[in-house]
């Protein structure tokens, strides 16, 4: 008796949005990065397509690093301080993208200028090949005065700026249009919301094809359920043809780590649960395959080890393309 | 206990510290306007504080030197003397009549639930001897077969009162649920039984008088409104106060009631004693206080209210003030959430009766949907609150001369009053107009969020709000604006209506599509623009000769009762018939609530003509 295909077709399909821009493309990149294109359900491979493997972005910031949890801290001590340094290191670690974090713009953290900011966005483009991510701090006064500036420094480069949100999203928007970037889009688990900011976006002129969503991020062990089954039930839509669900998944995990307990508590506290150099980066690199799994195509770590572990996992994991299978 | 003396009034009461000011005048019983029902939100219940120290965050934020809003100013240690500056103490007592087509000179017709008959009687003699009253009843049997109870009052002198009309007598007698009750035997009299019909809404009171050559409806604000704009903070409040909280709700819409009668009464020059009925319509709640009835099991799971089916009863065991031996009916109702108004609104639009599925939407008290046709009766309530009706927002009123009824743009916005009175505030029709023609025009998003620098956006206290008419224009003296809190309020109301209807469809295996019309009902304002009602999303999106206005209903199957005890049966039969479906316990209510807190929807394929004429 033959086996029947069980194998179902999808009416949608997610988008594929390209960061970064070459020579040729008007940016100075040496290489772009495209996610998105599945047309079914993650890992379901003899479904769909999946052009696309999940991609990579290592934070970088010019705030200091004090509240990093040791086991991320201890690989960017020499190059804290140093952004130059520091995105030159995300690309020898195997970083598909670099993730530039402004939380140095909040007053809490040193209050560095929209110029300043500019600077650190200049800088780093200078330092690495990579295409860039920018993300804002979670204060829209200080967003708006920082992003335009830092929109604007990285124009022709295509980069991935964020966050847009539904409180705040008309400044940034209307800069990411002014200099040719992309936006992300961030709505707190609920796909209603999440639509709704993109009905937004798209009304104040934003293509859906240039936003990247961002449904919030929790770890492993601290809320990583709620984030999960909303990237699955808005893969769901998006699949089933609901074009403001088909837009690809940003995950921002590194900073979400030190939260966890079982993630970073030290050994002298916690000898139960093992070594804390090999808990810490599995269960950033288990957070991260987790979101894969659920649907996320743009991963931010800060654990350079976590990334290569993750990295492995997934090349194991992720469909191989119809031709070489 | 500390005293709180109250100015200009010069009223006084006893307050413990960490009272409001707010409740301590409505302990007081001194009106002050709390238009957000005490949420320090609208800011029209500020007060001057003139003697004494208060407690609480009363003050600043941007109101004027001196100024505290009653409702976050708390009674300390110390004796107060509170003065009332005039626009607080305008709370609207005004009552408005209106003109409607007058009724025809033999109204009310026979079948009433009131009426009066002229019998003739044979007199007794030693062959036929039964009992005075025996022989009325065997009378009136023949007029109509009934069970029929002549009460004590009515018997004492009906021996007298047979002989003295030479037993040619009037008989009025009223429908009972068990039968006839005879009111009164006498002389034939002049006049036939007037009665009025009311609607006890939450936020407004409407009553209309049934009698001959008469057309009047009288309308005035629910006092009641001073304990909160919506029938929870009504419930909380008898809930506060055990001993007086309901008593005194139960007095202030007496009073309304009382006064709207007056003022028919004067219209049309009719004497009191010549109303037998009063026909009460009105949400669950509003009924239990109207008949003092304590609502507070009403708010708390699994909601159950005291009566929903309710027996006629003497008008002095409610205290209106009619023929003393007339009667005060009330509709039925279904739930504790689905009350009297809406079984009168299927009544009187015929829901139950219809060959195809319709749907009723009440925005009067809550929202409530009814969805059926002859072969089912379904409905629910969406909890939306009165703000179509203008309930706790900054600007909004009943549907009154000066109440903004439309809003459309011509280039710049333009509106238009009830009546082309200067404005007072926005009513519910208005609102409609007002959102869908700034989400239209973009000064609004899809949010209800106002675009910062858009004309008429204005930035107050760290907040933006849309100026719809200047100060100088407006009736009042104040500036007649929506506020944001105003629009999420407004939204949240659409949304759960939208909602609340799309899940009860749901469960019945339907779409909005299926239904034959799109019943509007409700009594805030004339003009129902629909496109701009589905442009916010409040309707669905379908063509607009299946959405029709149907208006106050309640108040039409009141009126529709009164003139015919038939429909008296008919409302008791649709209450019984009709299913409830709650909500708050349904999976899927949230989920749809949240995606139709948008404008006009965050599915926008549901919305096609909106979206195409956005583009
Ligand atoms: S602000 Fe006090 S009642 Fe509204």
């Amino acid at each position: 008796m033959p086996v029947p295909d069980v194998s179902e077709r999808l009416s949608g399909a997610i988008n594929e949005v390209t960061i970064g821009a070459t020579e040729e493309q008007g940016g100075s990149r040496t290489r772009t990065v495209t996610i998105g294109g599945e047309t079914s359900f993650p890992m379901l491979s003899f479904e769909g397509r999946y052009p696309h493997p999940p991609a990579f972005a290592l934070q970088i910031t010019a705030a200091d690093v004090d509240d990093w949890h040791a086991e991320a801290k201890k690989h960017v001590a020499d190059v804290a301080g140093d952004l130059e340094k520091w995105a030159g290191k995300c690309e020898e670690w195997g970083a598909d993208l670099i993730c530039l974090d402004l939380a140095a713009a909040h007053p809490d953290s040193g209050g560095r200028s929209p110029e300043q900011c500019a600077d650190d966005v200049k800088r780093v483009l200078g330092a690495s090949g990579l295409p860039l991510v920018v993300w804002g701090t979670d204060t829209d006064e200080v967003d708006n005065n920082i992003l335009p500036k830092c929109t604007q420094a990285a124009a022709g480069e295509n980069c991935l700026f964020g966050t847009a949100k539904e409180l705040n999203y008309r400044t940034l928007a209307a800069s990411c249009l002014a200099d040719s970037h992309k936006i992300i889009a961030e709505a707190p688990s609920d796909i209603n919301l999440s639509k709704q900011l993109h009905i937004l976006l798209k009304d104040v002129g934003v293509n859906l094809q240039d936003i990247i969503m961002h449904p919030t991020t929790g770890a492993l062990g601290f809320g990583m359920v709620y984030i999960y089954t909303t990237i699955e039930r808005g893969r769901i839509a998006g699949l089933s043809g609901d074009t403001l669900m088909q837009q690809p998944v940003v995950v921002n995990i590194g900073k979400e780590i030190g939260r966890v307990k079982e993630a970073v508590s030290p050994e002298e506290e916690s000898p139960q649960w093992g070594k804390v150099q090999v808990r810490a980066p599995l269960w950033e690199a288990a957070t991260a395959v987790g979101y894969v799994e659920a649907g996320a195509e743009l991963l931010v770590l800060r654990n350079p080890e976590a990334l290569q572990q993750a990295k492995t996992a997934l090349e194991a994991l992720w469909p191989k393309p119809p031709e070489s299978a | 206990m500390p005293v709180v003396t109250f100015l200009p009034a010069g009223v006084s009461v006893e307050a413990d510290p960490g009272t409001s000011l707010l409740d301590a005048a409505r302990q007081a019983n001194v009106p002050i306007r709390n238009d957000c029902g005490g949420q320090g939100i609208c800011t029209r219940c500020q007060v001057e504080v003139k003697r004494g120290e208060v407690a609480g965050r009363g003050s600043g934020g941007g109101l004027a030197e001196g100024r505290f809003l009653a409702c976050r100013t708390l009674v300390a240690e110390s004796d107060l003397e509170v003065y009332l500056p005039e626009e607080t103490r305008e709370v609207e007592t005004e009552v408005t009549l209106r003109r409607t087509d007058p009724f025809p000179a033999d109204y009310p017709p026979p079948g009433a639930m009131v009426e009066t008959v002229e019998l003739d009687l044979p007199a007794p003699n030693l062959d036929d001897n039964v009992s005075d009253s025996e022989r009325l009843v065997r009378r009136l049997r023949k007029w109509r077969d009934a069970e029929y109870h002549i009460p004590l009052g009515v018997l004492k002198d009906l021996p007298v009162r047979l002989r003295d009309a030479q037993w040619r007598a009037d008989v009025t007698v009223s429908v009972e649920p068990w039968g006839s009750r005879i009111l009164r035997v006498g002389r034939p009299a002049r006049k036939k039984p007037y009665m009025v019909a009311v609607d006890i809404g939450t936020t407004a009171i409407k009553a209309q008088l049934l009698a001959p050559e008469a057309g009047w409806v009288a309308s005035c604000y629910n006092s009641q409104v001073m304990f909160g704009p919506d029938v929870i903070s009504r419930i909380i409040h008898c809930q506060r106060d055990e001993e007086h909280g309901c008593p005194a709700l139960k007095q202030l819409v007496v009073q309304d009631i009382e006064r709207l009668i007056a003022a028919l009464l004067d219209a049309q020059g009719v004497e009191r004693e010549d109303v037998w009925a009063l026909v009460v319509s009105g949400n669950t709640t509003m009924i239990h206080l109207f008949l003092g009835l304590y609502p507070v099991w009403i708010r708390r799971e699994p909601y159950v209210g005291c009566a929903y089916l309710l027996a006629p009863v003497r008008p002095e065991d409610v205290g209106v003030n009619i023929n003393p031996a007339g009667r005060v009916f009330c509709l039925p109702a279904v739930s504790s959430y689905v009350g009297a108004d809406i079984t009168a609104g299927v009544l009187a639009t015929g829901l139950g009766d219809r060959k195809r599925p319709s749907a009723l939407i009440d925005l009067g008290t809550n929202g409530e949907i009814a969805i059926g046709c002859e072969e089912f009766l379904v409905c629910c309530s969406a909890s939306a609150g009165p703000a179509f009706e203008g309930g706790g927002s900054a600007s909004g009123t009943r549907a009154r001369p000066g109440a903004v009824e439309s809003v459309w743009s011509e280039g710049t916005l333009r509106w238009r009053t009830v009546g082309d009175e200067p404005p007072v505030g926005i009513c519910g029709t208005g609102y409609i107009d007002l959102l869908a023609t700034l989400v239209r025009e973009r000064i609004m998003d899809k949010t209800g969020r106002f675009v910062a620098g858009a004309p008429g956006v204005v930035q107050r206290d760290d907040e933006f709000l849309y100026v719809l008419a200047p100060a100088e224009q407006a009736a009042g003296g104040r500036d007649i604006i929506l506020t944001q809190a105003d629009v999420e309020n407004l939204v949240r109301a659409k949304g759960a209506i939208y909602a609340a209807g799309s899940v009860l469809l749901e469960s019945l295996g339907m779409d909005w599509g299926d239904l034959e019309t799109i019943m509007l009902a409700g009594g805030f304002g004339d003009r129902l623009n629909k496109d701009n009602a589905v442009t916010i999303g409040l309707l669905p999106d379908v063509p607009r000769e299946r959405i029709a206005f149907v208006g106050n209903t309640s108040l039409q199957g009141a009126v529709m009762v009164a003139q015919d005890a038939a429909n008296y049966w008919k409302a008791r039969d649709i209450a019984g018939k009709m299913t409830y479906f709650e909500l708050s316990t349904h999976p899927d209510f949230m989920d749809r609530f949240v995606s139709a807190c948008f404008l006009p929807h965050t599915d926008t394929e549901k919305f096609p003509s909106v979206s195409a004429a956005q583009e």
